[in-house]
């Protein structure tokens, strides 16, 4: 039986390495193509990662290139956000001449209509592609199912006090999104990474998994081995600090798979694009007390264990694929 | 008692204003130099009356000088469709300010402002300000008087949030009220200590509180009860829980006995062009690129601050 039909955009990166693993891993999807962003890193780098990577997956979706920065905000610090140094050792550059010749938001409509409604998009990175797809085709959102977010951030940011950085990156794309007519839209901010982590030493497992699976040689470097940007993320999340292994991406990977294990609340979201302090920042009308009903999803707890369980017999999926 | 703190408090008195003053004025450990007023959960002129009914209350003899009647910048949203009537009343004393006597007393003639400078060059060691409502009063100090900036100790502050808001998504009432006044105070480099909301919503009274005061109070604490049952009500009606939230003791218990609150060393700015974030008060925990400036609460101990105004209550059986 076909899985249910997805496109994910990203931004590249070791996080979206992890969520990848777990989407194609958990064999509930059929992925119809990875479209990519500026972000972590560049689009054409992004794409020749998620090259290497569909290898990894034994996969042929096709890969585009999109949006080489945001809608109207220019950031200085965009397209820097180093999270890719694994990624870009074991990628060849010449995987950059892999992608289609196709732009992402007309893959994203051309399969969004073919599919009927019920497409999919998971988005990882700066949310541009997206809202192009929007600007173009007016009448996307009536043809996509759900879109699943990695952004936001109720609590702490990590691009700003506030901001998180995929939503700090493009606030208007965002706020395209917010208000373009998407019958759901899931949100899976940071502070959900609090429930949905890995422990030191489930990590450590990671590095005893058998030789053939394809997976072992990256998430030895990027999870066993611990990276600078978890250690950020424990701080600001306030985790026990001692080896908790945080993975935005994963997380909203694993709401995106399992969403019946997850307690998410309707909440009116809002984004902040003018303030120079605050830009990025997205508030959360957890109390009604200043909007009407809800505008999306946000996904605010579950257990550790089952994101756990699920991450490993994601990666141990693998195993078998090699076993057969 | 030789080593008694100095403080002005500068109020926009509404209920929970008047607790402050009330633990203020029961405290061996805090010399009340004087009560300024501003606009805020009522107008200038009622949170005026309202402190000097307050004191005749309480019995204290302290002067009152009216302050702001608006923020530094721009008009003020009109007092009778404001939050602040919602939730303190039409007096500002949860309608039963009527139910006192007309005051003897009267204010100082001096403005607030001057009257701050005055107190405070009088006075030989430094003086503490506690400000309750918007931040305008205090923030004019600073910039027409910048020579008693070293004759101020710190300011210990009801106002802000690191996370939310209650006038706005996130913006905390006394700082909406008048941003630039904020911004003006936290950037002045004096030693300040943010109560926000994060510690302020956990400084709250139930039921059985407010009956040990009622018993133990005397006058006063019979006062007390009655006033805070409206404001009990309109929190129920806004929040879904029945409880009298008393933000502004926050700062003056702090003063009294710092133990009541676990504060950190934070960056903070005042969002001064968000068009959701207006006045909010940007908090940067880490401190990445800026210098901390000011303290600011996140944990409240809540029986303590209760415990702490039973002992202010019992002083009036």
């Amino acid at each position: 039986m076909a899985g249910r039909p997805l496109i994910i955009d990203t931004d590249s990166g070791h996080g979206f390495a992890e969520a990848l693993m777990l989407i194609d891993g958990c064999g509930l999807f059929d992925i119809k193509g990875v479209c990519t962003v500026f972000g972590s890193a560049s689009p054409r780098r992004g794409a020749a990662h998620a090259a290497y990577l569909r290898e990894l997956c034994g996969g042929q979706w096709p890969i585009v290139t999109g949006s080489e920065r945001p809608l109207v905000v220019r950031r200085k610090d965009t397209g820097t956000k180093s999270d890719c140094a694994v990624l870009d050792e074991l990628a060849p550059a010449a995987a950059e001449k892999v992608p289609a010749p196709e732009h992402p938001w007309d893959l994203i409509y051309r399969t969004a209509v073919e599919q009927n409604g019920e497409l999919e998009l998971f988005c990882t990175g700066p949310l541009t592609n997206i809202a192009v797809s929007v600007i173009r085709h007016r009448d996307l959102p009536k043809y996509i199912k759900k879109i699943t977010i990695a952004g936001g951030a109720s609590r702490r940011g990590d691009a700003t006090p506030y901001a998180e950085f995929n939503i700090y990156s493009d606030p208007h794309a965002f706020k395209c999104i917010l208000d373009a007519g998407f019958s759901q839209i899931d949100l899976v901010d940071l502070e959900f990474c609090r429930y949905a982590h890995l422990t030191a030493e489930e990590a450590k497992n990671i590095g005893m998994l058998s030789s053939g699976n394809p997976w072992k040689s990256l998430l030895e470097k990027t999870v066993t081995a611990g990276n600078p940007r978890n250690k950020e993320l424990t701080g600001l999340l306030e985790l026990d600090s001692a080896g908790s292994v945080i993975c935005h991406d994963a997380a909203a990977a694993f709401v995106l798979a399992i969403p019946a294990a997850v307690t998410a609340t309707g909440v009116y979201t809002m984004v902040e694009q003018r303030s120079e302090l605050s830009s990025g920042r997205t508030l959360f009308d957890f109390g009604k007390r200043f909007t009407d009903g809800p505008n999306v999803r946000l996904a605010t707890y579950t257990t550790r264990e089952m994101y756990s369980d699920f991450y490993i017999r994601c990666l141990r999926s693998y195993d078998r694929r090699v076993l057969r | 008692m030789t080593n008694r703190i100095p403080v002005i408090i500068d109020t926009d008195m509404g209920v929970d204003d008047a607790y402050s003053v009330m633990l203020a004025l029961s405290s061996s450990q805090l010399k009340v130099l004087g009560i300024t007023t501003s606009y805020g959960n009522v107008d200038a002129e009622a949170a005026t009356l309202n402190a000097i009914k307050i004191l005749e209350l309480l019995e204290k003899r302290v002067r009152v000088a009216k302050g702001a009647s608006g923020p530094l910048f721009g008009k003020m949203r009109k007092y009778s469709n404001s939050r602040g009537a919602f939730i303190h009343g039409k007096d500002g004393l949860g309608n039963k300010g009527y139910s006192l006597s007309e005051p003897v007393h009267i204010e100082v003639e001096t403005d607030a402002v001057d009257y701050m400078a005055e107190l405070i060059k009088k006075e030989d060691t430094k003086v503490t300000i506690v400000s309750l409502g918007p931040l305008t009063n205090i923030a004019t100090l600073i910039i027409s008087y910048p020579e008693l900036r070293s004759r101020i100790d710190g300011i210990a502050m009801m106002g802000g949030s690191a996370y939310s808001g209650n006038t706005l998504p996130a913006g905390e009432s006394n700082i909406v009220a008048d941003p630039e006044a904020a911004q003006i105070v936290l950037q002045s480099g004096l030693r300040i200590v943010m109560c926000g909301l994060e510690a302020t919503e956990k400084a709250y009274f139930i039921k059985d509180d407010l009956e040990m005061f009622r018993l133990i109070g005397g006058s006063v604490g019979r006062f007390y009860y009655d006033m805070t049952q409206d404001y009990m009500s309109a929190i129920e009606k806004l929040s879904g829980e029945r409880k009298a939230v008393i933000h502004d003791s926050v700062p003056t218990a702090w003063l009294l006995n710092p133990s009541v609150l676990k504060a950190r060393a934070c960056h903070v700015e005042v969002d001064l062009n968000g068009q959701y974030t207006r006045a909010c008060t940007v908090t940067d925990e880490i401190c990445a690129e800026a210098k901390p400036n000011v303290m600011v609460a996140f944990e409240l101990d809540r029986d303590l601050f209760v415990r702490m105004h039973i002992e202010a209550f019992k002083q009036y059986r």
